[in-house]
């Protein structure tokens, strides 16, 4: 099977050009792949920053219901509760000594009664078995959910416990202000499932979105414009080459057979003054020069 | 070894120089703190008692104590309950305030037997503003059963009602006083001394308000102690024709010029002094 150089030539630059493709389409592969490693990790950082947003949560409200604990008039109240429902009512939240965005507090005797049942809110009646309690997490219809966190009150003197204290405070706040790198802080949000749950339980709760990194956005769209560019260029190539082979090697060939033929059919054709002219590849050229010469020895 | 000596001096010196912190069982769950400072054996003991909702570490009982201590002087400076177990800081107006004059003379009591079941010395007492008064009442509640203090040293002595510069209005105790006739026990909010919502019951606000000008002038006359008397010039809290009045009387009355209630800035130094004067005078 004969097949003109024209043929190789659109051959040549279609397999350059579907090279060029496979190429790319791998790279593509790869880069795709590579992203989808990069969000399953900005996913897992993501919910590691917000577990230790909840720790960090946990340890502040631990905090305030320790610092309150240690409140010369909550001692004042657990010794003698007469007025507990009016220093509760009247005194407790007014008095700077919880901070402001608190929604509530309460005391406990140390067999972990309520010193009073009125009024308690969120708070539990009593506290099972003397031990100081986990904060947990209610979802309070009024306030959104809330940590109820514990802390013990000790006498200075003696070191015994006296009491133990409960404070609520809001959980949005402290998850919003927490400082995060890969999740957007106001994406944040809990499912409407949320009923009473433990802390480290409540992370399966909090709804959120990944921050958009601005330098992968920067990378992803490099990444395109290469691509095009890859691809453009493969085309270019694959014209060049086409026309380049078309051009520069069919048509001198062309010449060089028309030329053959026409020394074959006159033989004075060489002194004729057609001889041809230069051609612009080298070899051929000399094939051309040869030519001539033998035809004059002929 | 020159060396060692200073500074076995100034390390014994430094030793001797602080006072331990002391408690005592007031009511049952409810113990007060104290300084205390047990000095040399030939000077008396002295108790210092704070002013109203104050703690022993108030800046003039402060001064006055560590000078009696560097003096090694035995030194009770006690913080009264006030209902409050281990009280440590000042108390809010705003809190609930259940002691009355009987429970901080109580707790008087209480620290002054603690006192004498560790020292046979002579007691001085010395009151600053309603700690002043409250001394006195204490001796008034007990003039029959205990040997009269040694001497008393009262600096700018209070009284509760009619107090000058104070929120303590005919409003509040005809308030307090209603309420009691009606045998109302919860707490309310009544002008007093310095504070404008002071949270108490009637019947505990009341048992203040009793110490009137005339009823603190009455019993300091009538009482058999050797009372010393310090007022400053420029005390807007007392009404500055008592002092006078009471030197009249025939009580021991100094004035310090330009000093406020609590002897502030230089006038700490004439505080000192004086009470240097009265401790060494036979």
């Amino acid at each position: 099977m004969k097949v003109s150089l024209k043929v190789y030539a659109l051959t040549l630059s279609l397999i350059i050009l579907l090279i060029s493709i496979i190429f790319g389409h791998y790279i593509y592969l790869q880069i795709q792949n590579a992203q989808i490693k990069l969000s399953q990790w900005k996913q897992n950082t993501a919910q590691e920053e917000l577990i230790k947003a909840i720790e960090s949560a946990r340890k502040y409200t631990i905090n305030v219901a320790t610092d309150f604990a240690e409140w010369d008039e909550v001692r004042q109240q657990i010794i003698n509760p007469v007025f507990y429902p009016y220093w509760r009512d009247q005194r407790m939240m007014s008095s700077q000594k919880l901070p402001n965005e608190t929604i509530s507090a309460n005391l406990y005797t140390s067999d972990g009664d309520s010193l009073s049942s009125l009024n308690i809110l969120n708070f539990p009646s009593s506290l099972e078995s003397r031990n100081i309690p986990e904060p947990y997490v209610i979802n309070d219809k009024s306030n959104g959910p809330l940590i109820i966190s514990f802390a013990p009150v000790i006498s200075p003197g003696g070191q015994s416990v006296i009491g133990y204290v409960a404070v609520s405070y809001p959980y949005m706040p402290l998850l919003v202000n927490h400082p995060y790198q890969h999740l957007k802080e106001d994406s944040i949000n809990f499912s409407l499932q949320l009923s009473k749950t433990s802390l480290p339980e409540s992370k399966d709760y909090i709804v959120y979105e990944l921050d958009e990194d601005e330098s992968s956005a920067v990378v992803k769209s490099i990444l395109n414009i290469i691509g095009i560019a890859v691809l453009t260029a493969s085309l270019i190539i694959a014209i060049l080459l086409y026309v380049l082979l078309n051009y520069g090697v069919q048509k001198p060939l062309q010449l060089l057979i028309r030329h053959i033929n026409m020394l074959r059919k006159n033989p004075d054709f060489l002194n004729s003054g057609q001889f041809i002219k230069q051609l612009h590849i080298h070899e051929l050229n000399d094939v051309a020069l040869a030519l001539n010469a033998y035809q004059e020895e002929l | 070894m020159f060396n060692f000596i200073f500074y076995a001096f100034i390390l014994g010196v430094s030793i001797n120089a602080y006072a331990v912190e002391v408690s005592t069982t007031i009511n049952e769950g409810i113990n007060a703190l104290a300084d205390y400072h047990e000095g040399d054996e030939d000077k008396p003991a002295v108790v210092i008692l704070h002013g109203i909702l104050q703690t022993k570490n108030f800046s003039t009982i402060k001064s006055i104590s560590n000078h009696l201590v560097e003096e090694d002087y035995t030194v009770l400076a006690p913080t009264l309950s006030l209902g409050i177990d281990n009280r440590v800081e000042s108390l809010s107006c705003e809190a609930i305030h259940t002691h009355s004059m009987e429970s901080d003379i109580a707790e008087i009591s209480t620290w002054i037997r603690w006192l004498k079941k560790r020292t046979n010395k002579p007691i001085i007492l010395i009151g600053h503003s309603a700690g002043a008064t409250q001394l006195i009442a204490y001796l008034d509640k007990y003039k029959g059963e205990i040997k009269q203090p040694a001497k008393v040293i009262l600096i700018s002595l209070a009284y509760f009602a009619d107090q000058p510069n104070s929120h303590t209005s005919s409003e509040s105790i005809n308030k307090a006083r209603k309420s009691l006739a009606n045998k109302v026990i919860q707490p309310d909010k009544y002008g007093f001394t310095y504070c404008k919502e002071y949270v108490s019951t009637p019947e505990a606000y009341l048992s203040y308000i009793d110490w009137s000008r005339d009823k603190v002038t009455e019993k300091l006359l009538e009482l058999d102690s050797s009372f010393s008397l310090l007022f400053g010039s420029a005390d807007k809290r007392v009404d500055q024709s008592w002092p006078p009045e009471l030197k009249e009387k025939g009580l021991d009355v100094t004035i310090v010029k330009d000093a406020n209630h609590f002897f502030h800035a230089f006038h700490e130094f004439d505080l000192i002094d004086y009470i240097d004067g009265v401790l060494e005078k036979d």
